[in-house]
């Protein structure tokens, strides 16, 4: 589990410095709690032959160890505060297809090292592997989940950190999945190097305010790979979201901070490597979208900084909507997409300036390394498609060629605000 | 030319009967594709088949739903002429439209719908009221709930 979430994600010396640093507080943390505490041990060669007999022995502080092994047993809940579930092993604990599998109802508790599996279908509840229930600080740590409807679900949970848990859902019908990791009205959460697969979506925050994402890997999701809803001042960081069904949407929210994440490989005629609608001031930086049908799609949204992106052969690098205004796109790359930017309207209200782009043929005479003459990003072919879609078969017809140098020399149908007057010369960075 | 009248009148009415039966035809819901179709108001892509709803436009095109919530916001935004027929899911049977003017609704109850604002509808108030026990919340109409404002999506504008 560790070795896979190193392996995913890049780590410099700073990071890791903060991480041994993050380390050692833990470990004094547990000394604590242990010292406060007793073990109890549940299964072969344990004082207790079932965890449900464990949890309803164990009293505040106390460490719960459990032996490899199946266990089979109504659904656990822990009622009793400040409790360490720790498996040893990898103990699986079994859902058998009927119900939930394990819900943490106490302050302060921390699940580690289990397999929760199984928790079967149902339409009428969410099961989830591991739920927390209005609750505060609970750690669900390195943890397996296979095959639930629901992963993880944080339920009106404050300040919870849900890190290293590798998260797989296969086989499920598209109408009989929840979603990887779930946030329901459960501000200040952290949710730190999980590995999300094949659920609806990888991981969603719905009313769930000041949370930190970083340096998941969210892939293959029957829907999106990330999703936001009515979550205001949440970051992102450094996550990897890959062939997501729809890709990644942002809806609702203010203040999103969207930073070094990667988009990649989300096709489909509603796929967006990442989607904005009504999100209102936030930054969206240095993250890379890679072959996307619409890299970036930004509806309803203002006050947005996107700058030192790169967009890289998508088919439409960035799709601003009229709608959208007081974004201001800098220092980003656009290079190798079919189409570098396009709207919906002549009246667009988004900035552009001080961009490189690929298909630039302009000069700069004074070497200041800004071109000389004015990027128009936005073809004319680009409007024609977004009224008739199946124009898109001609694509590379000569004839669309001819409009839209025309057009970039005398523009008449493509909208004048989208222009950059600052081009780079190199790529920046 | 007067002997032009009545040919002209026959193929005037049988032009707007063939409207009229195209419109008809149209007036259907179609089946909401799974994880492909998007929502027409907040484009989100659908992925639950117990919510949301259609709209048939006047035009015969389909607009999808994927939630009650989205589609009163829709309907608000939208001059009452161009709205069309209007659908919503019956809850109890995924995937089932009925009329949005005869269905049942429940507002405020325990179940979780796609956009958080707990609206679900049954083929009937009779049906609705028969669940309102296990579900909670309150029965409303499609009237009662296009004119309350509580039940717009946040961030409708």
């Amino acid at each position: 589990m560790r070795g896979l979430a190193r392996q995913a994600v890049p780590w410099h010396a700073g990071r890791v410095a903060a991480r041994v640093a993050a380390r050692c507080a833990l470990l004094s943390l547990l000394v604590a709690s242990r010292a406060e505490g007793d073990d109890l041990t549940v299964g072969r060669g344990g004082t207790y032959a079932t965890l449900t007999a464990a949890l309803a022995a164990a009293k505040p502080g106390d460490r719960v160890i459990v032996q490899a092994g199946t266990y089979r047993e109504p659904t656990l809940v822990v009622r009793t505060p400040r409790l360490v579930l720790e498996g040893q092993g990898w103990p699986v604990l079994d859902g058998e297809g009927q119900r939930e599998v394990l819900v943490i109802a106490a302050d302060d508790v921390t699940v580690r090292g289990f397999v929760a599996t199984n928790t079967g279908v149902s339409n009428l509840e969410d099961r989830a592997g591991i739920r927390a229930r209005d609750v505060r600080n609970c750690v669900i740590e390195r943890n397996r989940l296979r095959d639930n409807l629901w992963g993880i679900y944080l339920q009106r949970s404050a300040d919870c950190i849900v890190r290293e848990n590798d998260i797989e859902a296969h086989g499920l019908k598209q109408t009989e999945s929840g979603n990887g990791i779930h946030l329901w009205y459960s501000p200040g959460a952290r949710v730190e190097r999980n590995r999300v697969r094949g659920h609806r979506d990888g991981i969603y925050f719905e009313f769930s305010p000041h949370g930190e994402t970083r340096d998941n890997v969210s892939e293959r999701s029957q829907r999106y790979g990330l999703h936001f809803m009515f979550s205001d001042s949440c970051s992102y960081e450094r996550n990897t979201f890959r062939e997501n069904n729809s890709g990644v949407a942002v809806m609702y929210s203010r203040g999103v901070v969207i930073s070094a994440n990667r988009f990649e490989r989300s096709w489909g005629s509603a796929a967006y490597g990442l989607l904005l609608k009504d999100i209102s001031g936030g930054a969206v930086t240095d993250n890379v979208f890679d072959r996307n049908s619409t890299g970036l799609f930004v509806e309803g949204s203002s006050r947005l900084e996107v700058r030192g992106n790169h967009f890289t052969q998508n088919g439409w690098a960035a799709k601003v909507l009229a709608d959208a205004d007081e974004n201001v796109f800098s220092g980003n790359r656009f290079s190798g997409n079919a189409f570098d930017v396009t709207t919906n309207s002549r009246s667009a209200n988004s900035t552009f300036d001080g961009n490189w782009w690929d298909e630039y043929d302009g000069y700069d005479l004074d070497r200041d390394g800004v071109g000389d003459t004015p990027f128009h990003p936005v073809r004319l072919f680009a409007l024609v498609v977004e009224q008739h879609a199946a124009a898109l078969l001609l694509l590379r017809s000569p004839l669309v060629s001819i409009l839209d140098a025309a057009e970039r020399v005398l523009p008449v149908l493509t909208p004048e605000a989208l222009v950059d007057r600052h081009p780079l010369m190199r790529p920046p960075r | 030319m007067r002997r032009l009248v009545p040919p002209r009148r026959t193929v005037l009415a049988a032009l707007s009967a063939l409207v009229l039966l195209a419109g008809c035809g149209a007036q259907e819901p179609r089946p909401i594709a799974l994880n492909e179709d998007q929502c027409g108001y907040c484009r989100m892509t659908i992925s639950d088949a117990r919510f949301g709803g259609e709209a048939v436009l006047p035009t015969g095109r389909v607009m999808a739903f994927d939630a009650i919530e989205c589609l009163i916001s829709w309907a608000r935004s939208t001059p009452a002429a161009d709205r069309g027929a209007l659908f919503v899911i019956d809850v109890q049977h995924p995937g089932n439209f009925v009329p949005a003017e005869t269905a049942g609704f429940l507002l405020g109850g325990t179940m979780r719908t796609p956009m958080g604002g707990s609206i679900i509808a049954f083929a009937d108030a009779a049906r609705a009221e028969e669940q309102r026990t296990m579900l909670g919340g309150q029965l409303r109409s499609w009237a009662q709930l296009l004119a309350d404002s509580t039940t717009a999506v946040a961030g409708e504008h």
